[in-house]
C-alpha cells in the first residue's frame, strides 16, 4: 500500500511535467494546426541550457528562466523564420519539425555530450519530507515540481477562460479565419501562442530534469508521452491535456513499477482504446481534427 | 484541338522530324537506358566486394521499406512514422525464432507471419484515422515495438540484441554467403520495385490517389475505402517486414536501435527527399540518406545537423524532392530540344515540307500528346506536400 501511494505521487508529479509539455503542444496544434515533432527536442534543449546557466550562476531559478526564455525565443524564430516557407501545408510543417529534431539533437550532443547530466534544486527543495501516513519519506523537489505545474495549469486556465486573450485563442482554435475577419491581428496571436508553447516546453524541460533526467533519447520519450496525451485528451483541447497527462503519467508510473518488461508499450493501450471508442479524444470536438 | 491557322505557335515547330526524334529520345529511350545504367552501377558495386558493397546493400534494403512507406504515404497520403518498427519486427521475428531452434526457412516464415499478423491487428486502429493523427498513431505503433525490443529482455536480449548467423539457402545458393545475399537482395528489390510500379498503376493504386485527394467522393462512387486503406497499410507494413528480414541477414544482428524513432524518421526523410508519390524516388532518397549516414559522417562530425538542414530546405523549397528535380530537368531538356529543332535548317525545312495546317493530321496529334506529357508534372503533382 505504501508502495502504491508513493507510485501514485510519482505519477502525479510526472503528470505535472507532461502536462506542461503537452499543453504547449496542444495549443500550437489547436490554433495553428502545426504538429511540432520537435517538442521533445525543445524540452531537452531547455534542460541543457538551464544546466549551463546554472553552472555559470549557481542559481536554479536563473537556469529556469534561461531555459524558458531561450526556448520562447526559438519558438519565435521558428514561427517567423521557418513556418512562412512551408505554404501552410500541415504535412510540410510536420516534416520540417522532424528535420529540426535531428538538428537540435545533434547540436545538443555536440555541446553537452552523451552522458546523463543532472540538476539539483536549491536548499530545502533538495531535502525530503516525512509524510504523516505510514512515515513515507518523499523528496521535496517532486512536491515543488507538482506544485509549480498545478500553479501554471491554473494560470493558463485563467488566461484561456477568463481573459480577452484567452477568448481570442479559443476562438482561433475553433475558426481562425473568422477571428481574422473580425479584425483581430491573428499574426500576433499566432506568434504569441507559438512562443508560449515553446516556452512551456523549455520550462518543463528544466523542471522535469529531477524526474526524467537530462540525456539524449529522453526527447523521444517525452514527445511520445505528449503525443499520447493530446490524442487521448483531444487535439487542441486544453482540459484534455490535463486529463490526458494524469492518465498517461499514472499508466507510465504503474507500468514501470509493476510490469517493467512491457511498461513503455502498455502506455499506448489507453491511446488505442480512445481511438477505437472516441477518435476525436476524450474532450476533443470532432471539428478540431 | 490546336488551331491549324496559327503556324507561329511553337507547337507547330515541334512537329518537325528531328525535334520529334529528340523528344522521343528524352521521353522513351532515356528512362530504360538510365535505369539499366543505374542497375549496372549498383550491381557492379554490390559484387565488387569493397565496403561500397555493404553500403549499396543497405541502400537496397532501406529502399524496399521506403518504397512501401511511399505507396501508402505518397499515393495514399498516409505518411507513417512507424515503418522502422516493421523492419524491426521482421528482423526480430527471424532472430527470436532462430534462437528457439527453428530452421532458417521456418524463421523466415515465422517472421513473415508475425509481420502480417501484427500489421492486421494494428490496421484496425491505424486505418480509422488519417492525416496528422495517422502519423501519430503509426509513431505510437513503432514505439510500442521499440519498447518491447528494449524492455522485454528475456525475449529480445534487450540492448544487446540478437545475433543471427544462419541464413536460408535457395537451391544451391547459400544466403549466409554475403555476396550471394547481396544478389538476392537486389533481386528482391527489383521484384518489389516492379510490383509497386504495377500496383501504383493499377485501379487500386489509382483509388489510393483518389482517397488522398477526396475520400468522401470516392466513397460516394461506391469504393470501400476502408478496405483500400487496410490493403495499403498491409502492403506497406509487409514490405517493411521484408526489408527487416533482409536486414538481419545482412547485419547478422538486430538490436533496439534498428527501430528507434530516428530510424522511423530516416525512412520518411528518404521518401520525401527522393520524391514522395513516385516509386523510384524513395530509392534515390535511400541512396542519399545512407550515404549521409555512412560516408558524410566520416568527414563531417555534425552530419545529422547537415542532414536535418538539407531535409528542412527540401521540404521548404523542393517538396518534390529529387524526383521533382529530375522532372524539371526533363522538362528543360524538352524545351531545349524543341527550341533547337526550331532553329536548325532541318527543322525549318521540315516545317516547310510539312503540311500547312490540318489539325487532325497524325503529326499534329502526336505533338499534342507529347506536349501534354511535358506539361503533366506541373498539372498533377503526386506528392503529399
Amino acid at each position: 500500500m505504501t508502495e502504491f501511494i508513493v507510485q501514485t505521487i510519482n505519477g502525479l508529479t510526472l503528470a505535472g511535467v507532461i502536462f506542461l509539455v503537452s499543453s504547449g503542444f496542444t495549443l500550437i496544434f489547436g490554433i495553428m494546426r502545426v504538429t511540432n515533432l520537435a517538442h521533445g527536442a525543445i524540452f531537452l534543449l531547455g534542460g541543457y541550457i538551464a544546466y549551463s546557466a546554472i553552472q555559470h550562476t549557481n542559481n536554479f531559478f536563473w537556469g529556469l528562466a534561461a531555459g524558458t526564455l531561450a526556448m520562447g525565443a526559438l519558438g519565435l524564430l521558428v514561427e517567423r523564420g521557418l513556418l512562412p516557407l512551408l505554404r501552410h501545408s500541415e504535412m510540410a510543417e510536420l516534416l520540417a519539425t522532424l528535420g529540426l529534431v535531428y538538428v537540435i539533437d545533434d547540436l545538443s550532443l555536440a555541446i553537452w555530450g552523451g552522458n546523463p547530466l543532472n540538476i539539483t534544486l536549491p536548499g530545502v527543495l533538495n531535502e525530503s519530507t516525512t509524510l504523516p501516513y505510514h512515515g513515507i519519506v518523499y523528496p521535496n523537489d517532486r512536491f515543488f515540481i507538482l506544485g509549480v505545474s498545478v500553479a501554471v495549469a491554473a494560470l493558463l486556465y485563467v488566461l484561456l477562460r477568463r481573459t480577452r486573450v484567452g477568448a481570442i485563442i479559443r476562438a482561433g482554435v475553433d475558426d481562425r479565419d473568422m477571428v481574422g475577419a473580425l479584425g483581430i491581428n491573428v499574426r500576433v496571436v499566432f506568434s504569441a501562442v507559438f512562443v508560449l508553447g515553446f516556452a512551456l516546453a523549455g520550462f518543463a524541460g528544466v523542471l522535469g530534469v529531477p524526474i526524467v533526467g537530462l540525456a539524449p533519447g529522453n526527447d523521444t520519450t517525452i514527445l511520445l508521452l505528449a503525443l499520447a496525451v493530446v490524442v487521448i485528451g483531444g487535439l487542441g483541447s486544453y482540459e484534455g491535456a490535463i486529463l490526458g497527462s494524469v492518465i498517461i503519467a499514472l499508466a507510465d508510473t504503474y507500468g514501470t513499477a509493476y510490469f517493467p518488461a512491457v511498461s513503455y508499450s502498455v502506455l499506448f493501450i489507453p491511446l488505442v482504446v480512445v481511438l477505437l471508442v472516441r477518435p476525436q479524444g476524450l474532450l476533443g470536438r470532432r471539428a478540431a481534427l | 484541338m490546336s488551331d491549324g491557322g496559327t503556324p507561329a505557335r511553337p507547337r507547330a515547330a515541334a512537329s518537325s522530324p528531328p525535334a520529334r526524334r529528340a523528344l522521343a529520345v528524352t521521353d522513351l529511350a532515356a528512362w530504360p537506358l538510365l535505369s539499366l545504367a543505374a542497375l549496372g552501377v549498383v550491381t557492379y558495386f554490390l559484387l565488387s566486394g569493397s565496403y561500397l558493397a555493404t553500403i549499396f546493400e543497405d541502400v537496397l534494403i532501406y529502399a524496399i521499406a521506403a518504397m512501401g512507406l511511399d505507396l501508402f504515404g505518397g499515393y495514399g497520403g498516409m505518411v507513417s512514422l512507424g515503418q522502422a518498427g516493421f523492419i524491426g519486427l521482421g528482423a526480430y521475428g527471424v532472430g527470436i525464432s532462430a534462437e528457439h531452434g527453428f530452421g532458417p526457412w521456418a524463421c523466415v516464415g515465422i517472421a513473415v507471419g508475425v509481420v502480417i499478423g501484427f500489421a492486421a491487428a494494428t490496421a484496425v486502429v491505424a486505418v480509422r484515422v488519417s492525416g496528422i493523427t495517422y502519423v501519430i498513431i503509426t509513431l505510437a505503433i513503432g514505439q510500442i515495438l521499440w519498447g518491447l525490443s528494449y524492455q522485454w529482455t528475456s525475449l529480445t536480449g534487450g540492448d544487446n540484441g540478437i545475433p543471427v548467423t544462419t541464413a536460408p539457402s535457395v537451391g544451391p545458393f547459400d544466403l549466409s554467403d554475403q555476396q550471394t545475399l547481396r544478389v538476392a537482395t537486389l533481386i528482391v528489390f527489383l521484384i518489389v520495385f516492379g510490383l509497386l510500379m504495377l500496383i501504383a498503376a493499377s485501379p487500386f493504386g489509382l483509388s489510393l490517389r483518389g482517397m488522398k485527394s477526396n475520400e468522401r467522393r470516392l466513397r460516394a462512387l461506391g469504393y470501400q475505402t476502408a478496405h483500400q486503406r487496410c490493403l495499403g497499410y498491409m502492403i506497406a507494413s509487409f514490405l517493411g517486414g521484408i526489408a527487416g528480414i533482409l536486414y538481419v541477414y545482412a547485419n547478422l544482428l538486430v538490436s533496439p536501435s534498428t527501430l528507434e524513432f530516428s530510424q522511423d524518421g530516416y525512412l520518411v526523410l528518404m521518401v520525401v527527399l527522393g520524391g514522395i508519390g513516385t516509386i523510384w524516388g524513395p530509392a534515390l532518397g535511400a541512396i542519399v540518406i545512407v550515404l549521409f549516414q555512412q560516408e558524410v559522417s566520416i568527414y563531417v562530425a555534425r552530419w545529422q545537423t547537415l542532414m536535418g538542414l538539407t531535409f528542412i530546405a527540401a521540404v521548404a523549397f523542393k517538396p518534390d524532392g529529387i524526383a521533382g528535380l529530375l522532372r524539371a530537368a526533363r522538362g528543360a531538356l524538352h524545351r531545349v530540344a524543341t527550341a533547337s529543332a526550331r532553329q536548325t535548317p532541318a527543322g525549318l525545312a521540315g516545317r516547310a515540307a510539312g503540311p500547312e495546317g490540318g489539325p487532325d493530321l497524325p503529326p499534329g496529334g502526336a505533338t499534342e500528346d507529347q506536349d501534354q506529357r511535358a506539361e503533366r508534372p506541373s498539372a498533377h503533382r503526386p506528392g503529399a506536400l
